[in-house]
């Protein structure tokens, strides 16, 4: 007789999460390419102002990494839902249980958060330095940024590509509950906002939900308030796919 | 001996259909079980609930003692091979052999290796871009490499031409016989594969209709041939798993088995041919609609 395997949730966790950082190493590339199309774009400048007077033309031209975080924030979004979409049905080929395909996905999503976070505030310094070879004058800030600001942007921008990376992974649970979801969730959104739009004139419930994590100045509870938000959202997942069937 | 997989009572519905019947059974471990059945007879069903990726309806299954559904350790332990194994699109099939085989504690990588050569796999081609064989043939070794306690084989053999298929059933057994360890393997192909099974066990609208060894099946039933009054007589009040007119007189009729070599002998001296009932044909009349086969359909006008 063959002897049985021995073997736990986190030892297959792990073996889970080895394999995902290879087969889904295309992932990297599609951020690099995505953020490098960030730069370009910000290169031309998100605005520009100016006056003239008979002697003088001033040009103001607004320069600001925002479209580099924010491309990186979309592909944080796209990875969370096609992980849920594709990793169940990979993870069961081999060896899975539920909890262990989530915790290697958490795990992964992690791991993009920090290298998309990591990767985009570099992009916005790369961003600068560019700026200032290329049309020299006077940048607004200087090129030095003081390391602790700079280790709180990474750490910011982790943290929202965690974020928006997680909510993407429920969203494609979602879905994978039920096609239905595609149109709900959506629908619900809008539907809400249409709603409130029309009873109290604003629509402010999707402004306020982002504000509350935008508008947190404390390095600290922006984390805790994502923290919260990630493993409410994780739980929700994990609960309820623990009876959810293998599709192929 | 301790059974590898053991239902009672399983039963799986698909709303109001029912795909596995009430069904017990055990399967002894280490044997090459051959799971047989007609199109929508629940053998994938049967399958996906050992493997756990279906949730029974009613009932129980257990693997290695334990329930598989969500079991991490039964997963470990176990390996379903058919032709709808998703494979990283992103790895070359060198590269997924290497990755897969750190799921696996026995994984035998030289094997796999040289199976892949073996079957002109190139290493470096996409598993996306393999025909419909060659999907099923990179699967195949996978399962055999894996070398799992618990095997299962869906419908493997989908799009192998018959060279490859033969040799896939060859490296299975003799893999096996180094290894041994439970093999459930489902076919449409009974005469090809019945070389290597020990047991049968037939399926029938979520119903085990036979289960035993596969010396058992060839001697199941008799097949009696002759003159119409004289076969019948012979077979009696007994059950009729299928009969053919041959022809304005002469019928052949498939009955259980239950004669005595004498009265077999007197049978033959009546002019009735006696023969035995090749396992295939058995399972076929056994899980037929129709006595007569497709000839009642054209009979009846």
């Amino acid at each position: 007789m063959m002897s049985l395997t021995e073997t736990s949730v986190p030892a297959v966790a792990w073996k889970q999460y080895r394999f995902k950082t290879k087969i889904y190493a295309g992932n990297l590339i599609t951020l690099l390419a995505a953020q490098l199309l960030g730069l370009l774009l910000s290169f031309r400048g998100v605005g520009f102002s100016g006056f003239s007077s008979e002697t003088v033309t001033h040009k103001i031209m607004y320069i600001s990494g925002d479209i580099i975080v924010v491309i990186t924030l979309i592909w944080a979004f796209v990875v969370g839902y096609n992980l849920a979409g594709s990793s169940f049905k990979q993870d069961f080929v081999f060896v899975s249980n539920r909890l262990s395909s989530h915790l290697s996905n958490i795990a992964y999503l992690l791991t993009s958060a920090v290298i998309a976070g990591v990767t985009a505030s570099l992009g916005g310094i790369l961003l600068r330095v560019l700026v200032v070879l290329a049309y020299g004058g006077q940048s607004h800030f200087g090129l030095f940024i003081p390391p602790l600001d700079l280790a709180g942007g990474i750490f910011a921008a982790i943290l929202y590509a965690l974020l928006v990376s997680a909510g993407g992974y429920l969203f494609g649970m979602l879905v994978q509950l039920s096609r239905a979801f595609i149109v709900l969730v959506p629908g619900l959104l809008i539907g809400a906002l249409y709603m409130e739009a029309k009873t109290t004139g604003q629509a402010r419930l999707l402004l306020d939900a982002v504000n509350f994590f935008v508008q947190e100045s404390s390095y600290f509870l922006f984390f805790v308030k994502v923290f919260l938000a990630v493993v409410l959202g994780f739980a929700l997942v994990i609960f309820f796919s623990q009876r959810m069937e293998v599709r192929k | 001996m301790r059974a590898a997989v053991e239902c009672s009572g399983l039963t799986k519905a698909f709303g109001s259909t029912v795909a596995i019947d009430n069904l017990s059974f055990k399967l002894p471990a280490n044997k090459i079980t051959g799971l047989i059945g007609r199109n929508g007879a629940g053998k994938t069903t049967l399958l996906k609930l050992i493997a756990g990726y279906l949730a029974p309806t009613g009932g129980s299954v257990k693997v290695f003692s334990e329930n598989p559904f969500n079991n991490v350790r039964v997963s470990a332990n176990l390996i379903f091979v058919d032709d709808k194994m998703t494979m990283p699109q992103s790895l070359n099939l060198g590269e997924i052999l290497e990755a897969v085989g750190g799921f696996y504690e026995n994984w035998d990588h030289r094997l796999a290796r040289g199976l892949l050569e073996y079957f002109n796999l190139n290493p470096r081609q996409h598993h996306h871009n393999l025909s419909k064989g060659m999907k099923s043939t990179f699967n195949m070794i996978v399962g055999i490499a894996a070398r799992c306690p618990l095997t299962i084989f869906d419908e493997p053999t989908v799009g192998m031409d018959a060279a490859v298929r033969k040799d896939f059933y060859r490296a299975l057994l003799k893999d096996f016989l180094q290894h041994p360890r439970t093999v459930f393997f489902s076919s449409h192909l009974l005469n090809e594969i019945s070389e290597i099974l020990d047991d049968i066990l037939l399926l029938d609208q979520g119903r085990c209709r036979l289960y035993m060894t596969k010396d058992a099946v060839k001697e199941f039933a008799v097949g009696l041939q002759g003159k119409e009054e004289a076969v019948a007589a012979i077979a009696g009040g007994s059950e009729i798993f299928y009969r053919k007119k041959l022809g304005p007189e002469n019928l052949y009729l498939v009955v259980p088995n239950r004669f005595s070599e004498e009265e077999l002998l007197a049978a033959r001296r009546k002019g009735v041919e006696v023969s035995a009932v090749p396992a295939e044909d058995l399972c076929v009349y056994l899980t037929a609609k129709h006595k007569g086969g497709i000839d009642d359909v054209f009979d009846r006008n």
